[in-house]
């Protein structure tokens, strides 16, 4: 990390990033015009980018007008419109691209050329993020280029350094072994310090605020705990379906797609301890520590504690879609999941006992994420039964990013009536609705050396230690596969998972 | 609804046409439900001939952060004991259908009155609430000052207050402290701090700090000096020189004529540093009203350019009460700045 600047100290960003060349693998895919570049404009427009900034595209098609698409693509998708020709000017210049196949260590050899004659016209000092936005199968093939290349050279831990990482997406693995496999490569021609393993739900600021909330109030974490927890709910739900991307789902579903990852990494920071600091590997360690209190879940077991389901026809926001089946590059027989519903407890001292309650699908009633904290019911009724449901604290993450408490109050007047409230704290409303795209945070954090919102290898392998009893119980078809209307809340299936006493909320 | 009477009635009053804003309507009321937004308590203080504009400006802020307005002005021409009021509601229709409201009062006293202010308001802030008191440029010095001493949260212009006000008012003041100008300025000190963001280590090693401005209206050097020596470690040593960690510092202030710069803006600031017997130069210069170059002249050499952007003062108001990361930071320059301004007052003495 760059040495503090002491003009910073008060401003709201007060940690600067250091000169870098920002190369992308896979610049002519849909990631690095809808995300990527748009994100690295509205950083300059922020003007958070360092003073040496260049961003070098690598592709195989040729792109004789890559500064031209990558500005149509930055004014159809950056959050800010319209774009500022000045910002768009500076950053333009320091724009490049390079032909080739990943595979060709001729194109490695170009890159490096390419990197040398930038860091001497742009200031970038031989520092490099190359951002691998390409498919799983490549990650290997770049990784091996770049190492044999020399452009990746392991950090000596000296402080000012230049340094060379590498952001990889998901998905990490299909499995714990493959995750292994995909891991011992990486480390083989990297140091996992240089290994930025990108999961856009982390830069979202909610996400963050759960741990503001947690560890930044005195309030809420003496309750954080089995003492005062009856159980907790998580949802990740989505409208939309498999938006023609039937032939990559059909190889994946929603456990792996989505619980694996953006699930349980809201579950560790719900579950985990107060690290000890904010540094990166301090927060890391205490959310695989959740991840390895997490009790396994037995193959016998699968069938009682998941659901899953699959979305048949129905209605959307209006409109009538099809079912999963019916999809395009779908077979018709399929039993690939795009529901599932699980529990999942925590053998650890503050969670023994309080069941985790998971659930996450396509085609539901409303797109939402959140965290739900059902507290414990009073042990005393003193008003008697009516309207004593139990606390809840919300932390919806999308949309309307915000938190909100429930709790009971009296009707005004000369009885004893209770009625449930809800206080309502909206992101939107208090702080404006132009927050920083959860991936300016992210490639940000790259160019400052900090790791603390990405996936280190051993969460991941550990992530993949709870999901690979589910997903082999579903290729086994241990698991009866639900059927849900789309736009439904999913199968009826996932309210007995709660038992008797508990509902799933409608959000 | 406009309201005059002896002091305490009239308070009366207007707490009362407050409840009335609130009260629930009745059935056959014909009005419908209001929903009630608060936050804060927003208080500015202000030129009587400017009283209009910060009701307007006071209506932005409230958009933002809800809760109840309170205009403070004094008139020479209304009987000198006299308190005049004024009560609104201000409603706005988020979804259509519900009005949600904030309620603003104007207050104008007569010149005798004037002691009688921090009394008066106190009884109209809506309790639990925290306080931001404004002092607009030009406001009553002795109203200012007393309604300094209610405030959580003051904020200041120091654009159009002296920096000996604003010092005084700062030292009144119970609450922290933050200033319009000081918002507006964050681009400019951030350009600076990015000018060595990848040179932490010349800092140390400045020798001569050279601060160009418009003529006209309040200086803003002495503000961005004593921004400086307090981040840097600099020690006042005399007039146009300051002590730092590796010896004097001389600071050279310099007029500077900038075609649409308005009276009073920063132009310019250049960095002379001396690291092992080499010589080199840091610089930042207005190019317009919305752009600036930032220059690094020396082994590295290289020139940026950068908008500015420009922001409306209802984002300026926003930032000044909600942006408290910066608070000790201008504190601490607000009392350099202006022991720099006594040395360099002294030194012109002498």
């Amino acid at each position: 990390m760059a040495a503090a600047n002491p003009l910073r100290e008060g401003m709201h960003d007060d940690r600067a990033a250091a000169p870098a060349v920002f190369v992308i693998f896979g610049a002519s895919g849909d990631l690095t015009k809808r995300k990527l570049v748009p994100a690295v404009y509205n950083l300059a427009q922020s003007r958070l980018l360092p003073q040496g900034f260049a961003c070098v595209g690598v592709a195989r098609r040729p792109k004789p007008d890559f500064a031209a698409e990558m500005r149509e693509s930055v004014s159809k998708f950056s959050r800010r419109k319209p774009l500022d020709a000045a910002t768009w000017a500076e950053l333009e210049r320091g724009l490049s691209y390079v032909q080739g196949e990943f595979s060709d260590p001729a194109t490695y050899v170009r890159l490096r050329e390419e990197l040398e004659r930038i860091d001497g016209a742009r200031g970038t000092g031989g520092s490099r993020i190359f951002y691998l936005a390409v498919g799983p199968d490549q990650m290997t093939t770049i990784v091996r280029g770049l190492a044999e290349a020399g452009l990746t050279p392991r950090p000596s831990g000296v402080a000012g350094e230049p340094f060379a990482r590498i952001v990889v997406e998901k998905p990490f693995g299909n499995d714990r072994a493959t995750a292994q496999a995909q891991n011992r490569e990486l480390l083989t021609h990297l140091h996992e310090s240089q290994i930025y393993r990108i999961d856009h739900y982390l830069g979202k600021e909610t996400v963050q605020n759960l741990m503001v909330l947690r560890f930044g109030n005195r309030i809420f974490e003496p309750l954080w705990s089995r003492g005062h927890v009856s159980h907790v709910e998580i949802t990740v739900a989505e409208e939309i379906g498999v938006e023609g991307r039937g032939k990559f789902y059909e190889g994946v579903g929603i456990t792996r797609d989505i619980v694996q990852n953006h699930a349980l990494q809201l579950l560790t920071l719900v579950a985990m301890e107060p690290p000890a600091s904010w540094e990166a590997d301090a927060i890391r360690d205490e959310k695989v520590k959740v991840l390895r209190s997490l009790r396994p879940i037995a193959d016998a077991e699968v069938a009682r504690r998941v659901v899953r389901g699959q979305y048949a026809a129905g209605m959307v926001r209006g409109d009538r879609v099809p079912a999963y089946r019916a999809e395009a590059d779908v077979s018709p027989t399929s039993m690939t999941e795009t529901f599932v519903a699980l529990g999942l407890s925590i053998d650890n001292w503050r969670w023994a006992g309080v069941p985790f309650f998971m659930r996450s699908g396509k085609r539901l009633a409303r797109r939402v994420a959140e965290v739900v904290l059902h507290f414990a019911p009073l042990p005393h009724r003193l008003f008697g039964g009516v309207n004593d449901a139990p606390n809840a604290l919300v932390m919806r993450l999308q949309p309307d990013e915000g938190i909100a408490l429930r709790f009971a109050t009296k009707v005004p007047g000369t009885g004893m009536a209770l009625r449930d409230v809800t206080m309502d704290f909206r992101y939107g409303s208090t702080f404006g609705s132009s927050s920083p795209e959860a991936y300016e945070r992210l490639i940000l954090d790259t160019l400052r050396g900090d790791a603390t919102l990405f996936t280190r290898a051993d969460e991941v392998e550990a992530q993949w230690t709870c999901i690979d009893p589910i997903t082999r119980a579903f290729e086994e078809n241990r698991v009866p596969l639900a059927m849900y209307d789309a736009g439904s809340w999913g199968p009826v299936e996932a309210d007995a998972l709660l038992g008797p006493e508990r509902a799933w909320r409608t959000p | 609804m406009s309201l005059m009477g002896p002091v305490a009635e009239l308070l009366d009053r207007v707490e009362a046409a407050l409840a009335a804003v609130w009260s629930p309507a009745g059935p056959d009321a014909g009005e419908p439900a209001k929903v009630r937004a608060a936050l804060i308590n927003y208080v500015v203080v202000a030129p009587r001939s400017e009283a209009a504009r910060w009701e307007q400006a006071a209506e932005a802020i409230t958009s933002t952060h809800p809760g109840r307005a309170i205009v403070v002005t004094v008139d020479g021409r209304i009987p000198a004991g006299d308190v005049e009021a004024e009560t609104t509601a201000v409603c706005r229709l988020d979804d259509g259908s519900t009005p949600v409201c904030s309620d603003r009062v104007t207050l104008v006293f007569g010149s005798l009155a004037a002691e009688r202010t921090a009394s008066f308001v106190r009884g109209l802030l809506l309790s639990e609430l925290p306080t931001v008191v404004e002092i607009a440029p030009g406001a009553p010095l002795g109203v200012a000052r007393a309604m300094a001493r209610l405030a959580d949260r003051l904020v200041l212009d120091s654009r159009g207050t002296s920096l000996a006000v604003a010092v005084e008012l700062a030292g009144v003041t119970r609450g922290t402290v933050a200033d319009r100008a000081w918002v507006r300025g964050y681009s400019t000190r951030e350009l600076i701090a990015r000018l060595f963001d990848d040179a932490v280590e010349e800092l140390p090693r400045i020798t001569e700090v050279t601060v160009s401005r418009t003529t006209g209206g309040v200086d803003p050097a002495p503000l961005l000096v004593g921004w400086l020596a307090t981040r840097l470690g600099w020690t006042s040593r005399g007039p146009g020189s300051l002590d730092g960690p590796r010896g004097p510092i001389r600071i050279e202030l310099a007029p500077a004529t900038l075609g649409d710069l308005p009276a009073g803006t920063l132009a310019g600031v250049r960095f002379d540093v001396e690291c092992d017997g080499v010589s080199s130069r840091r610089s930042l210069e207005r190019i317009g009203v919305a752009a600036a170059r930032i220059c690094v002249e020396g082994t590295r050499a290289c020139t940026h350019e950068h908008t500015l952007g420009s922001r409306d003062e209802s984002w300026v108001a926003d930032m000044a009460i909600d942006a408290t990361e910066g608070d000790a930071v201008y504190r601490a320059a607000l009392l350099a700045a202006s022991q720099f301004v006594s040395a360099q007052t002294i030194g012109a003495r002498s």
